[in-house]
């Protein structure tokens, strides 16, 4: 059964496209592989050896036990040594595959010595983990303040999700783990409704304020999606064309909808907009 | 069939290119937990899917300038609609795993570059692939990736802390240093100095007048000559045992009450 010479050639340009596409994703990946030749990042991985051996030295030495961890290290510095004297032939990869085994003695060492992070730092850890999403909320609500948004329930959940951690703060400074730990869950399941709240913002706003802030975020997505539109217009004037006939009524109608203070109309019209630019372009 | 295959690929080469240059941060804390944050800046209106590194704690999905966007989660994938730029941040607990003290990360399916901050005090021992870039940070380390899985293994050492002394007992420090300054200024104030025969006849003469009298009378009791009592007088006042007044008749001397009840002069 022979193929139309339509279909074979067809199938011809498949074919070539195909390997095309597999020369692309070959050369991408053999980028890939080569990385860890790069010179500079083996001297990297050099130098973050020795740092790690200094301290796993100094801590064994600090517990007692420097001749025992002394004899694994000794393995792999020779590993290491071994490494330095490819690297330097200009075997880069060879190396790599070397100082691999060496970090991997290193790490058995590391484990030999069993450095747990005490109960203390580990809620601290969290106190500090979570304070950072707060003060991050806070700069968020503060921009959403600035344009409008009714922001006072996230604030007042931030402001009460500091208090607990500064209470966990204050219990672990004297001593009371179990305390600190029960603020800093308080802190966490606050903070979870402060993100919530602020996702359900848009819900929450007042109609009068409604508008201003609907136009608002119209304008700057107005302004934005036209830019980008010219811009793509001056490298393809079709695709632009393109753009222009199905975006520039969508952009009329977000603007509509922001005049009439209607969220749902304005959250659908700006996922068509995304979806209209997404469709075009893949075409 | 091929056409499918075509597309799975082209879409493959090009997402990192609608997506711009998607940048991941993951900040690891001492407990394992992190924070992390997914900037994807599109290159025109897309539709962005992310792939969360795990279960967040809290999530906040929002645009370039801070406005939160309406997003679809399924699992820990993230669909959200983006015009300009999508920064997502969440929290995520137990992302990096603990074993026998040696903390280990394992991040696959990423796209661009990719910032790992260890915890203060985190010793590096394994990583893979080699970072593009490594700086200390905040005591702690930065790594820099650009590739699509990061593993990295590390402890974290604390240096033993030196107990501070409890409020009270730093009180009882100060109060001894300070008893101990006071006693010291006030030995070396009050010491008794040794005086010539002169002076101390010049402060028995005052105490005999009632604690004081003019630099003249004094020349007169003693028989010295100006400059001798002048010089003397000078010297008891550097001592501070005395003071010295001018007045329209001449100096006036008077002994220091103080010093009075702690000397006894013949």
């Amino acid at each position: 059964m022979w193929a139309s010479p339509a279909c074979c050639e067809s199938m011809r340009r498949e074919a070539l496209a195909l390997l095309a596409i597999a020369l692309i994703v070959l050369s991408a990946f053999s980028m890939i592989a080569a990385q860890p030749q790069e010179c500079p990042r083996l001297k990297r991985a050099f130098d973050t050896y020795d740092r790690a051996k200094e301290k796993i030295l100094a801590i064994a030495e600090k517990r007692g036990v420097l001749d025992r961890v002394k004899e694994i290290v000794d393995k792999a510095d020779a590993l290491v040594e071994e490494a330095r004297s490819l690297a330097e032939q200009g075997n880069y990869s060879e190396a790599w595959v070397e100082l691999k085994q060496a970090f991997g003695i290193l790490r058995a060492a590391a484990r030999r010595l069993k450095v747990s992070v005490p109960v203390k730092r580990r809620i601290l850890a969290g106190i500090r983990r979570v304070f950072r999403f707060l003060n991050r909320l806070e700069r968020v609500v503060e921009r959403l303040e600035n344009a409008s948004y009714p922001v006072d329930t996230v604030k007042t959940l931030i402001a009460k999700a500091k208090v607990n951690l500064l209470s966990a703060k204050v219990a672990l400074d004297n001593g009371k783990i179990k305390e600190a730990a029960k603020y800093l869950r308080n802190a966490v399941a606050i903070s979870r409704d402060a993100a919530r709240a602020l996702r359900d913002l848009a819900s929450k706003i007042p109609k009068e304020k409604l508008k201003d802030i609907l136009v608002n975020y119209a304008h700057s997505i107005i302004e934005h999606v036209k830019e980008k539109i010219k811009s793509i217009a001056d490298k393809d004037p079709e695709l632009g064309s393109k753009l222009e006939e199905r975006v520039l009524p969508l952009l009329d109608e977000l603007e509509r909808a922001a005049h009439e203070g209607n969220v749902t109309e304005f959250l659908r019209i700006r996922r068509e907009i995304v979806r209209a630019f997404a469709e075009i372009i893949r075409e | 069939m091929t056409r499918a295959i075509l597309c799975a690929l082209i879409a493959v080469i090009c997402v990192p290119l609608v997506l711009g240059q998607p940048e991941t941060t993951i900040i690891l804390y001492a407990d394992g937990s992190a924070s992390v944050e997914h900037k994807v800046r599109v290159d025109y209106p897309h539709i962005v899917r992310i792939r969360l590194l795990g279960d967040p704690i809290y999530l906040l999905v929002l645009s370039g300038d801070g406005r939160p966007l309406p997003f679809n989660k399924s699992g820990l994938d993230l669909t959200v609609e983006v015009i300009d730029e999508v920064v997502v941040s969440y929290d995520v607990e137990g992302l990096a795993r603990e074993s026998e003290g040696v903390w280990s990360l394992d991040v696959k399916g990423l796209y661009g570059k990719t910032i790992v901050v260890l915890p203060n005090g985190s010793v590096l021992v394994y990583f893979e692939p080699p970072p593009e870039y490594l700086e200390a940070y905040d005591s702690g380390l930065r790594l820099v990736f650009n590739s699509s899985y990061v593993t990295l293994e590390y402890f974290v050492y604390e240096e033993e802390e030196k107990r501070p002394l409890p409020s009270i007992l730093w009180l009882a420090v100060v109060a001894v240093i300070v008893t101990s300054a006071a006693v010291y200024v006030w030995r070396r104030r009050w010491k008794r100095p040794q005086l010539t025969e002169e002076e101390k006849a010049i402060l028995s003469f005052l105490k005999s007048r009632g604690g004081w009298a003019y630099q003249s009378e004094i020349r007169e009791f003693l028989g010295l000559p100006t400059t001798t009592v002048w010089r003397r007088v000078k010297r008891l006042e550097e001592l501070g045992l005395v003071s010295i007044e001018k007045t329209p008749r001449g100096n006036k001397v008077k002994i220091k009450r103080k010093m009075a009840l702690f000397h006894s002069f013949p």
